[in-house]
């Protein structure tokens, strides 16, 4: 799981061009949209983008995502049970 | 005042005005199921011309596009005796992506590829004009943006007739972009109904012919407006504020139930039509019937300010509304007269609508001419004068050859400003330094970064009224570094991944609308290509556009930037007097 997050993250740093950022700013558990990061919804569809991609995993749409994009920590969960691959 | 002399809709279900009107009566649609559309492992539902029909109007040495914009504009021609060869006839083409279809990844493997202006001016020559065609790239709004940029320099005195060609083709690129939008209806779109799933898009191209001189029976452009909704890039204000806005501009001082109809943009998406619904309500227009077309098209983007637009009209000539296609039962939450069937009218009054991505919005307002109302345009002569003047200024060059000694310049309000780096690194830097306000900027391609630190820097002190405030820019390449980005995303080895942040850049007046957003832009905002760097140019339509604004702050000048690394800003910010 920490490696799964650990990839998350730099993917979702790589994916998002969120400059200057490392994963150890991120925390496993920080809202992603709103404070936290300030991601919005152009960012939300890169999110799915990196699901499908990387995991096989395909999001219908970003409402769907809402739950699943909360923070890093429901992403990584959401990925170890979905991934195919 | 200017009348509309001619029009032209070149569809899949017509080649001309008369015969879309007809088809669309019958009830067909150009949508088609296409799976698997040429190559891409998706399955959509767009508006796109048979191969027969490719075959039958492809013009010999042009492109697909292209060729549509040349069969729109020789039918229109036919029908009008207006001179394409006359020095006071300009041409204006409105298109979101232009020959994108041909644009590769990589500049080695593009082969017969023209970008915008090199295009225009292609066709503009194959059809005897002989004046530099100006591109308007404005997202949706550039078919109701050209139509006004041309009845203004036509008011100017400069032209005497203009001809304004709306076109966008169905390629692999755009159907990447919007799916990654995750915006495309699977089936033929029904904007307005509570059971609508997105947009389908579309192709086609349109035409008006405009000038002054016209007879009674010609339909007029009464007035126009645009702005800037000053909320997201791709998102529109949920209120509906901005379309609000350029609907009472225009019809402000007439009486509302004059109007025949109110044509809508509706896409078929979620937001686009709540929004435009409660516009429209809002505005005191629940009562005007709406004609919403897109379900027989589909989106067909640059072309569909145009091409709705002459539908309607024609439509009023022949006495009805057609039917909202698509539409069933009401799932926006503004009141609206919207019916799935065609009703009479006898009224001669036309409100047009539209919406883009970049956050602008447009209204215009076409009637018949009534005697003793139109405007006094003088004649031959300019009718605006110069009563601005330039209050700031910004100069960011590099790469493009020394200048005064030096190949990096950069200059604000003529003091040297001192920077670190090169190139797009010297950007950044500049970036942190003066302004730091915007993750989004990390996010950008090159073009958008140049474009929005320089217009940054000049609005970041200016404190004006938000509706008094606009952007007009005018570029050469517009976002080709962004095209091939997106490009590279789903061809060759790389699979089917198109990003959203890099889509969202491949229309170039999008970091227009990321502007207006940061910067609280609410006035008008335009984006422009012309086939080169055109000062005359340029200044008459600066000065039309500020003709038209009363108290009026803009950003004009030109940004281009056809390698990361190579670019030009020269922009100024200039205020009525």
């Amino acid at each position: 799981m920490e490696e799964l997050i650990n990839n998350l993250k730099l993917q979702i740093i790589d994916a998002l061009n969120l400059e200057g950022m490392t994963p150890e700013d991120i925390g496993n558990d920080d809202p992603l949209f709103g404070e936290g990061l300030g991601l919005d919804s152009i960012d939300a569809l890169e999110l799915i983008v990196i699901l499908d991609k990387f995991y096989g995993i395909k999001l219908a749409n970003a409402s769907e995502g809402k739950e699943v994009f909360k923070s890093v920590a429901t992403i990584a969960d959401y990925v170890a049970k979905h991934r195919t691959k | 005042m200017t009348g509309i002399l001619a029009t032209n809709i070149t569809s899949p279900i017509g080649l001309t005005t008369a015969a879309n009107f007809e088809a669309v009566r019958r009830g067909e649609v150009s949508q088609k199921n296409l799976a698997g559309f040429r190559g891409l492992p998706v399955n959509i539902c767009a508006g796109c011309f048979t191969e027969e029909q490719r075959a039958a109007l492809r013009v010999p040495g042009f492109s697909w596009l292209e060729s549509l914009e040349i069969r729109s504009v020789q039918e229109a021609l036919s029908h009008c005796d207006v001179d394409p060869a006359s020095p006071r006839t300009l041409f204006v083409l409105s298109t979101t992506l232009g020959n994108v279809d041909e644009l590769s990844a990589s500049p080695e493997t593009d082969g017969d590829f023209r970008n915008y202006g090199e295009s225009a001016r292609k066709v503009a020559r194959h059809l005897g004009i002989v004046t530099e065609p100006v591109i308007v790239c404005n997202a949706c709004v550039s078919g109701v943006t050209a139509q006004l940029l041309a009845d203004r320099l036509i008011a100017s005195g400069r032209y005497d007739h203009a001809i304004v060609c709306g076109a966008d083709s169905l390629s692999p690129f755009i159907v990447a972009v919007f799916t990654s939008f995750q915006s495309l209806s699977p089936t033929v779109c029904r904007p307005f109904d509570i059971e609508r799933l997105g947009l389908n898009l579309g192709e086609a191209a349109s035409t008006v012919i405009l000038g002054k001189s016209s007879g009674a029976g010609t339909w007029r452009i009464l007035d126009g407006s645009l702005d800037n909704d000053s909320y997201h890039v791709s998102a529109p204000d949920p209120t509906g504020d901005g379309v609000r806005r350029v609907i009472e501009k225009v019809v402000a001082g007439r009486d509302v139930s004059d109007l025949a109809t109110v044509c809508v943009h509706g896409t078929g998406t979620m937001f686009n039509d709540e929004m435009e619904s409660k516009a429209i309500a809002a505005a005191g227009l629940s009562g005007v019937p709406v004609s919403s077309y897109k379900a027989y098209f589909g989106h067909t983007m640059g072309a569909c300010g145009l091409l709705e637009t002459v539908l309607a009209l024609y439509a009023l000539d022949q006495g009805v509304i057609l039917p909202a296609g698509g539409y069933e039962e009401i799932g926006v939450s503004g009141r609206i007269d919207i019916s799935p069937a065609e009703r009479p009218t006898g009224k001669r009054t036309l409100l047009k609508i539209v919406s883009g991505f970049g956050g602008c919005n447009g209204a215009a307002v076409y009637g018949k001419e009534i005697p003793g109302q139109a405007r006094n345009d003088g004649e031959g002569q300019p009718r605006y004068d110069r009563d601005w003047q330039v209050v700031r200024r910004l100069r960011i060059r590099s790469g493009k050859g020394e200048m005064d000694g030096k190949d990096l310049v950069v200059e604000l309000d003529g003091q040297e400003v001192a920077v670190e780096g090169e190139g797009q690194e010297m950007l950044t830097a500049l970036y942190k330094a003066r302004l730091g306000d915007n993750p989004r900027y990390f996010k950008m391609d090159p073009f958008s970064r140049l474009t929005y630190l320089g217009v940054g820097l000049l609005l970041k002190d200016i404190k004006v009224e938000p509706t008094k405030v606009g952007i007009l820019l005018f570029n050469g390449t517009g976002s080709i570094l962004a095209d091939r980005k997106h490009l590279a995303t789903f061809t060759g080895d790389a699979g089917f991944y198109p990003s959203p942040a890099v889509c969202i850049n491949t229309l170039p007046n999008v970091v227009v609308g990321e502007i207006a957003a940061r910067y609280r832009v609410k006035g008008e905002t335009t984006f422009l290509i012309l086939p080169e760097r055109n000062e005359a140019m340029m200044a008459e339509i600066t000065a039309s556009t500020m003709a038209v604004q009363g108290p009026f702050t803009m950003v004009t000048g030109w940004v281009d930037c056809p390698e990361p690394d190579v670019f030009e800003a020269d922009l100024q910010v200039i205020t009525t007097k």
